[in-house]
């Protein structure tokens, strides 16, 4: 999980540098003024700026994001290439492979969810008080559909139904109700949280016309200031979606051994009619 | 003079006490099974309704109709049976010279409970008690775990349908109440339970505390308070025997019985190399399965992680590790632990056996997990295969080395090695040293065990199977199908597995190879298996399907994958192939240069010589494919049916039905085509398809068979036979009759059977003429062949019956015994293949199977078996004999041909 701050107003800063030259015995005394002095400055400077000063001063955002997690292991994946390299067909098709060679495959060849992605965000509250007033999809990356290979999960189960989706596909994609694409969720709802209260937030992102990079900037309201910050991918990388190709280079269905095995060219063909060995 | 003496015993005793301290330490070394007998319920270990129980004195097994029997735990023998009661046997426990039944009503809140003395049975007493079902649904309470807890000090159950947990304890010997308590509503509860107490875990407004509760008292012994879970799912508890307690959740933790934490996940898993060795105290098992693995803080025991073998797992007493010894049992999701004393452990595994183990101390040899030779005697399992083995499925191989986790400590060989295919075309294959035991013997002993399980209730290739080599074919599963070898050589087990058949056709022998050449190289690998099956055989990768037919010396047929096949009739040899990737529903059938295939997705015609697609229409689903007088007809599952071109596919005419149709039947005569299903029974022009009648049944009800002679149509739904004028539709006789198998017609008599009898009617009248009881017929998966005066009637799971057609009288029935053990694969089998076991006279020589996974060959004037042919699996489609030899399917993939005349080699 990585927390990008985008733009924060300067809390401000004050610094006392007193300093007094020694002058006998009353050095003592004026140290002690001095801090008392200092202590009514920082009293009051506080009780103006509010409880959460000390926060915005170091630099804690105002929401901690707990959690992010996608739902590509339940979802159909493409990649932009086919896997041919000898390590990548281990990582790909091995019944062993370890996790992160899996995980390094999904990466170089820049993995995306097939349709439709489901986002899971834990967000934590640092202020006393915040609004989460906006949360957007920020699109980074636009290109043709991925078609290196498509891995077809078992398609078995029940959709899930989300709340909150945003269709990239869109000249300025935002998250709208589900059941009314004309309504956007955040000027419906706002989010408020206090201090270490939580919210966990599932958003429904489709594509069909491209693939995509993208995260998520969300704007909290703490106090008088607003701020942004970037919600992404574990790892820091851009969650990715695409929409479904007419066609693949390559094709594989889920093993009974937890790995991926070639699909089947009577699959192929029943569900890509215009894949080139059908 | 005494000082001497003194002295020299003091010398002595120092001498002794030296001695003794430098004697080599001592510890748990193996499981070894000492007895093993069938589950007679064939049931998986539920701790919630245990259907066995175990203490030092014995073994409790509950059986389907009631009874308990009791079994010396020593020597598994019967010792006496407690007899089955008017109200069915639940569960049953066993613990300090008491067994313990509790018996139930279906859907009734009472219960009873009752006490034997377990030297014989005799009762101690009785108590009618209200349990509260587990999970209650709409209940506040969230209880997960044993509804009754049996235990030294008691018998404790929840004892409210609603409300706060309450729990009530009566006395063990004398069942009378010694206490009750409750606990708060609104909480999540887990129980465990061990020899003298149970542990109850308590998750409560964040707040999650473990007791151990004496069940005299119901007061807790100790508490200790755990830190709340951070994420689902909620932890569970588990219980050694002797009180050992494992809890799950983010951070797996153990406790010794007197709530002391032993060790977290991590530090139970963790093994130091240079940890001095020392003499071990074990807990009794608290879990059997795989090897436990490290995942995310918890403890996982996952098939998927570990080759298939199955592992005892105890706690290191003093350190709270990790100490899993592997047995000799098939390995299986469905595997339990019955229950363990001090030395024994017993398993039921997933082949219904219940097995007694004891367990084995030996000298610590060293610092490495036990049961195993030191892990850097592994074999390098990536070196077991190479280049030129895989020469033989195109090269190109490429190893991927995997070095796995085996008690904390990494193996610095490779432990599984995924050899993947360099284009997508081939198949992959993996190598995994299951284990490497501390003797061959111990090998040996679990490879025949494995293997007799495998033979027992799966499907395996009889071909490749050596003294050291067994293939089979795994039940499907979502992700695909796949199969695998087991190889034993010295103490090392390996597992070979590939989705490809012929892959492991062709790997087995050289990994087998390999293996004796390391660890006994004066044994020579057999170049041909050790009892190999008589004929030609082929390996398809997954089940063969229902049918199979001979013409133009090819043998066609299908498997479960959609793949079709076309083989050289006399020698085997893969002719050619097409993966089509839909279910075949029908077919195949031949009729001159074609070869007709119906599919989910279609109907297909291919050139019989070649494979090459002839034509396809989208007439989808087809249950009935039949060609006469130069028609194809088939059904649709868009409920139609149609007749075509068997050229082109070309429709000539269809018929819309108003449902299924399960039965097409074109008359001898050529005039009229019979649809038989849903809409009752219609008679169409063969050369238009106009209707000419219309018989309906009843509503619900579907004619599921049907016959034909010169004059009459006879169709059976399944309560009633009725026999039809077969030009005007004019219903001559109807009768209310049981029917599950297909009716037959022959000499002016309609056979059918139904209920538990075989009954021949008058044709002419449908008045009975004679009847045969044959026992309740439990599968549709039964059949009925008439030949030369006797009806032969194949019950599945039972026997086959000779009937004389005249009298009805039994000419002889095969095997002259029912034998309950043969039973097993047919329950694998889909209900379509009804079929499979219909008897098929040839010659003087009657073949059948029966669901055993053997082809019959009988005499069938005597029933006396000619030969038997081990196929490996069951038979799926019925023998067909062309040309002096027979060609059968399998479930484990393999079609053979086999000579007809004595069941052996070409």
């Amino acid at each position: 999980m990585r927390l990008g701050i985008i733009s924060r107003r300067n809390p401000g800063t004050t610094q006392s540098g007193a300093t007094a030259e020694s002058s006998g015995p009353s050095v003592g005394f004026i140290a002690a003024l001095v801090i008392m002095l200092i202590g009514v400055i920082f009293t009051a400077w506080y009780n103006a700026r509010g409880p959460d000063t000390i926060d915005r001063m170091i630099g804690t955002p105002p929401v901690t994001i707990g959690h992010v997690s996608t739902d590509l292991d339940n979802q159909d994946i493409a990649l932009r290439e086919p896997v041919t390299d000898p390590a990548g067909r281990r990582a790909l098709l091995g019944a062993h492979r370890p996790p992160d060679e899996w995980q390094a495959l999904l990466t170089r060849h820049e993995a995306a969810a097939v349709g439709r992605i489901t986002l899971t965000v834990v967000l934590t509250g640092n202020r006393s008080s915040l609004r989460i007033v906006e949360i957007k999809p920020r699109i980074k990356v636009r290109e043709k559909l991925s078609d290196g290979a498509f891995l077809a999960v078992s398609r078995e189960g029940v959709a899930e139904t989300v709340a909150v989706k945003a269709d990239l596909d869109e000249p300025a994609p935002r998250f709208v109700t589900a059941d009314n694409p004309r309504v956007r969720y955040f000027s419906a709802k706002q989010i408020d949280l206090k201090e270490d209260e939580r919210v966990t937030l599932e958003m429904s992102i489709t594509a069909k016309k491209a693939y995509y990079e993208f995260d998520l900037v969300a704007t909290v309201l703490a106090g008088e200031q607003s701020e942004q910050i970037v919600i992404t991918a574990p790892g820091g990388s851009p969650f990715r979606v695409t929409g479904e190709a007419r066609t693949y280079r390559s094709f594989y269905t889920a093993s009974q051994q937890g790995a991926w095995a070639p699909m089947p060219r009577g699959q192929v063909c029943q569900e890509f009619p215009k894949a080139g060995s059908c | 003079m005494l000082t001497v003496r003194v002295l020299t015993a003091l010398l002595t005793l120092a001498a002794c006490l030296t001695a003794a301290g430098s004697e080599v330490p001592w510890a748990p070394a193996a499981w070894r099974a000492v007895w093993s007998l069938e589950d007679p319920a064939r049931t998986v270990v539920d701790p919630g309704d245990p259907r066995h129980g175990v203490a030092d004195e014995g073994l409790a097994v509950a059986t389907p109709e009631g009874d308990v029997a009791v079994h010396d735990l020593r020597t598994g023998r019967r010792r006496y049976v407690i007899a089955a009661e008017a109200v069915p046997t639940e569960s049953v426990w066993m613990t300090a010279r008491t067994v313990v039944v509790l018996r139930e009503r279906f859907r009734a809140a009472e219960r009873h409970l009752t006490a034997y003395e377990l030297a014989d049975g005799t009762p101690l007493w009785r108590a009618t008690v209200t349990i509260r079902p587990s999970g209650s649904e709409g209940s506040e309470l969230d209880y997960l775990g044993p509804v009754v807890m049996v235990t030294e000090a008691g018998v404790t159950y929840l004892d409210r349908q609603v409300g706060p947990l309450t729990l009530t304890s009566l006395d063990l010997r004398t069942g009378k109440v010694i206490a009750r308590a409750s606990r708060p509503p609104g909480c999540d509860y887990r129980s465990g339970i061990s020899s003298r107490a149970f542990a109850l875990l308590t998750h409560c407004g964040g707040r999650v505390e473990l007791a151990s509760v004496d069940p005299r008292t119901l007061r807790p012994t100790w508490t200790r308070t755990l830190p709340p879970p951070r994420a689902d799912p909620p932890p569970t508890l588990t219980a050694s025997d002797d009180g050992y307690l494992h809890v799950s959740g983010d951070e797996a933790r153990f406790f010794a019985p007197d709530g002391r934490q032993l060790s977290t996940a991590r530090e139970a898993l963790r093994h130091p190399a240079d940890e001095t060795p020392r003499t071990e105290r074990w807990s009794q098992p608290l879990h059997v399965g795989a090897y436990p693995q490290l995942s995310e803080e918890r403890l996982v025991s996952t098939s998927a992680k570990w080759p298939d073998l199955l592992f005892l797992t105890s706690l290191d007493a003093a350190t709270g590790r990790i100490r899993a010894l592997p047995i000799t049992a098939p390995a299986g999701e469905a595997a339990g632990l019955v229950g363990t004393t001090d030395t024994m452990a017993v398993v039921l595994d997933a082949t219904s056996r219940i097995t007694a183990y004891t367990l084995v101390r030996a000298p610590v040899r060293g610092p490495g997990p036990p049961g195993t030779v030191p892990l850097p005697d592994w074999p390098d399992a990536c070196a077991l295969l190479d280049d030129r083995a895989f020469a033989a499925l195109g090269g190109g191989y490429g190893p991927g080395p995997v070095r796995r986790t085996v008690a904390g400590s990494q193996a610095p060989n490779p432990t599984d090695c995924d050899w993947i295919p360099p284009e997508d075309d081939g198949a992959v294959v993996s190598v995994s040293i299951s284990w490497v035991f501390a003797t061959p013997a111990a090998a040996r002993e679990a490879y025949t065990a494995m293997a007799d399980g495998v033979r027992r209730t799966g499907s395996y290739d009889p071909v490749t199977e050596t003294p050291h080599a067994l293939t089979e074919t795994l039940p499907p599963a979502p992700g695909g199908h796949m199969n695998q070898s087991l190889v034993v050589a010295g103490p090392a087990l390996v597992h070979l597995r590939s989705p490809s058949r012929n892959a492991l056709r062709l790997l087995t022998p050289p990994l087998q190879q390999s293996l004796l050449s390391r660890y006994e190289p004066s044994v020579t690998a057999p170049t041909e298996p050790a009892a190999r099956p008589p004929g030609w055989s082929f390996a398809a990768d997954v089940a063969i399907d229902r049918r199979l037919v001979v013409a133009g010396g090819h043998a066609y047929t299908s498997s479960d994958d959609g793949t079709l096949y076309a083989l050289d009739a006399a020698t085997g040899a893969l002719r050619w192939s097409v993966p089509t990737g839909s279910s075949v529903t029908s077919g195949p059938i031949s009729s001159g240069d074609t070869v007709y295939f119906a599919l989910g997705s279609g109907l297909l015609a291919l050139d019989a010589a070649s494979g090459r697609t002839r034509w396809h229409r989208k007439i989808t689903g087809a249950t009935e494919l039949v060609i006469d007088r130069g028609t194809l007809y088939a059904d649709s599952d868009r409920y139609a049916v149609y007749a075509l071109d068997p050229a082109t596919g070309r429709t000539r005419w269809r018929d819309p039905a108003d449902g299924v149709v399960r039965r097409i039947l074109p008359h001898p005569a050529g005039d009229l085509v019979y649809a038989a299903g849903d809409d009752g029974v219609v008679a169409l022009d063969a050369r238009t398809g106009t209707r000419r009648w219309r018989v309906p049944v009843a509503r619900f009800a579907s004619v599921s068979s049907a016959a034909t002679t010169s004059d009459t149509v006879y169709a059976a739904t399944d309560d009633q036979i009725q026999a039809i004028d077969r030009l005007t539709g004019r219903v001559s006789w109807r009768r209310s009759e049981p029917v599950q198998v297909g009716i037959q017609v022959a000499d002016g008599a309609v056979y059918v059977a139904g209920g538990s009898a075989l009954s021949k009617l008058d044709a002419a009248t449908g008045r009975r003429q004679w009847s045969y009881d044959v026992g309740p017929l439990r599968l549709t998966m039964n059949a009925l062949k008439l030949a030369r005066g006797v009806a032969y009637f194949n019950v599945a799971l039972g026997r086959l019956h000779a009937l004389d057609t005249a009298t009805g009288r039994l000419r002889w029935s095969y095997p002259p015994q029912d034998e309950p053990d043969r039973r097993g694969h047919v329950w694998y089998l889909p209900a379509t293949r009804l079929d499979a076991f219909a008897p098929v006279p040839h010659g003087d020589t009657l073949l059948t199977a029966f669901g055993d996974g053997t082809l019959h060959a009988l005499d069938p004037a005597t029933g006396t078996p000619r030969w038997t042919f081990e196929a490996g699996g069951e038979v799926t489609t019925p023998p067909v004999v062309k040309d002096g030899r027979i060609h059968v399917g399998g479930v484990n993939g393999n079609v053979y041909g086999i000579r007809a005349a004595d069941g052996r080699v070409n």
